[in-house]
């Protein structure tokens, strides 16, 4: 048992015992809180409140309506999180663009006939999470994620051929997630630019009407409530996560010899 | 107060203390770049199970999560205000789990590039020849 | 409350044990499945604590997509640990 060990063995296990302590005796406060605090009182009392037409968001689901209305901002700007790690991945193996041709087999029959069955099924269910993220659990990351495990199980199960016959570019998946990005930015500054054609007043990221701004994206769809802009951010982020997710996997399952190759190349070329 | 809800909570806490000293221990101990990748993806994942106890309530008999079954009215929202758990904490865990996902993919991808130029997995290489070149 | 208090004993007990095994294994194929086990683990918590949209976010990552990436990777590296 070496020095080195000793120490990380004991400081981790003091630093186990005194956290347990610490919040034991409620030194960082009681943990969770006896009551609830104020900002989550507002906020649960104004995402279905008709009577109180400058907070409300029309929609049942309060954690979707924190997320794409009352911190839309911080929503956005985590998608253009992911898009910079995709981005990343993407330039790391830029010589993969086109996938190259392979001969590789799929696995046996058994697996292949399962995975036929099961696949309808992940589509469906990411399908109706996408959709109905504004009146149940669910909304555009959820579904979107559902939705990606299903190309991820055709390239494992059925081989890096099925992309080659479906002719699936990853340039077209890139500019698909690239698009949708572009679509959700568009969508937070429609208000303005609608606003400064009609001449009244008009707020970035704006859902529902205001006190001083008419404008008010649609809030009703044949009496079951449409909260606005929330549906569309849903649709158009579902859209994005696959198609991001999808390209990440395509290019890490690029056959091994030729990614030697593609790294050896490069370094006599140093 | 509600006693099953607060031997519930003490004994989750406990357990994401011990989880998250296991994997810092899996970060800093094991040599392979491939384990230290699945050890740091284990301390995020234990990390985010904090905030929704930080947004529990317990002081409330049958606590309800925080969403409305059908368009209310007044009552309702007053029912529903009184007995509902905290939305805010679980807002910010759905951006957290995707900003995890993200640094995940992405160094996956450098580690096949750090297997170009070593030729292993083994940290340890990194680090001799770090000591190496400062001593010289 | 019965049901929901047994619910998270047995399975945080589990997911102290799959955490363990996970950082301690030699062969990293083991410790990608049971990385996938403390996510099943933790979906379960995350139920139970009533919050039902963090648990449709987590299962995809942590079951799905992140196993599915290491074990691709793990073919072109090494599977076991030096």
């Amino acid at each position: 048992m070496r020095g080195k060990d000793l120490i990380i063995a004991f400081s981790l296990a003091s630093f186990t015992i005194a956290l347990g302590l610490i919040l034991y005796l409620e030194g960082l406060g009681p943990l969770p809180a006896r009551d609830l605090r104020f900002l989550a009182t507002s906020i649960l009392k104004n995402i279905f409140n008709p009577w109180e037409a400058n907070l409300t968001t029309y929609s049942l689901n309060a954690v979707s309506a924190v997320i794409w209305d009352y911190r839309a901002l911080d929503t956005i700007l985590e998608t253009a999180v992911l898009f910079a790690a995709i981005t990343g991945v993407t330039a790391l193996f830029r010589e993969f663009f086109n996938v190259p041709n392979t001969n590789l087999q799929s696995l046996s029959v058994v697996v292949r006939a399962s995975t036929k069955v099961v696949l309808p099924l992940i589509v469906l269910v990411g399908t109706s999470l996408a959709i109905h993220g504004h009146l149940s659990p669910g909304g555009g990351f959820q579904g979107g994620a559902v939705l990606a495990v299903a190309p991820a199980l055709l390239i494992t199960v059925f081989s890096l051929r099925i992309v080659y016959d479906l002719k699936l570019k990853a340039e077209f998946l890139l500019g698909i997630r690239f698009s949708a990005l572009l679509l959700i930015i568009l969508l937070s500054l429609t208000p303005p630019i609608l606003a400064s054609i009609s001449g009244v007043k008009g707020y970035v990221l704006q859902n529902m009407g205001k006190a001083d701004s008419p404008l008010s994206m649609p809030a009703w769809f044949l009496n079951t409530p449409l909260a606005g802009s929330i549906f569309f951010f849903n649709v158009l982020e579902t859209v994005a996560v696959v198609a991001g997710l999808t390209l990440c996997i395509l290019l890490v399952s690029v056959e091994w010899g030729k990614i030697k190759n593609f790294l050896t190349r490069d370094e006599n070329r140093e | 107060m509600n006693e099953a809800a607060s031997l519930m909570i003490t004994v989750t806490i406990m357990t994401i203390v011990m989880n998250i000293s296991i994997a810092v221990y899996g970060v800093f101990t094991r040599p392979s770049l491939t384990k230290k990748i699945i050890s740091l993806i284990m301390c995020t994942d234990s990390i985010n199970i904090f905030a929704v106890i930080i947004g529990f309530r317990i002081s409330v008999r049958y606590p309800s999560p925080p969403i409305l079954p059908e368009p209310p009215d007044l009552d309702d929202l007053q029912v529903f205000v009184s007995r509902s758990v905290d939305p805010i904490p679980q807002a910010l865990l759905v951006t957290a789990i995707v900003i995890g996902l993200a640094t995940s993919v992405f160094l996956m991808g450098l580690s096949i590039l750090y297997y170009k130029h070593f030729g292993t997995t083994d940290m340890r290489v990194f680090s001799e020849e770090d000591a190496d070149e400062t001593s010289e | 409350m019965i049901i929901p208090l047994i619910v998270v004993l047995v399975f945080s007990f589990f997911s102290i044990i799959a955490t363990y095994l996970a950082v301690v294994e030699k062969d990293l194929l083991n410790s990608a499945i049971f990385m996938a086990l403390q996510g099943v683990c933790y979906t379960l918590i995350y139920y139970v604590l009533l919050a039902p949209d963090v648990s449709l976010a987590y299962i995809p990552v942590s079951s799905g997509l992140l196993p599915i990436l290491l074990l691709v990777v793990l073919r072109k590296l090494e599977r076991f640990e030096p």
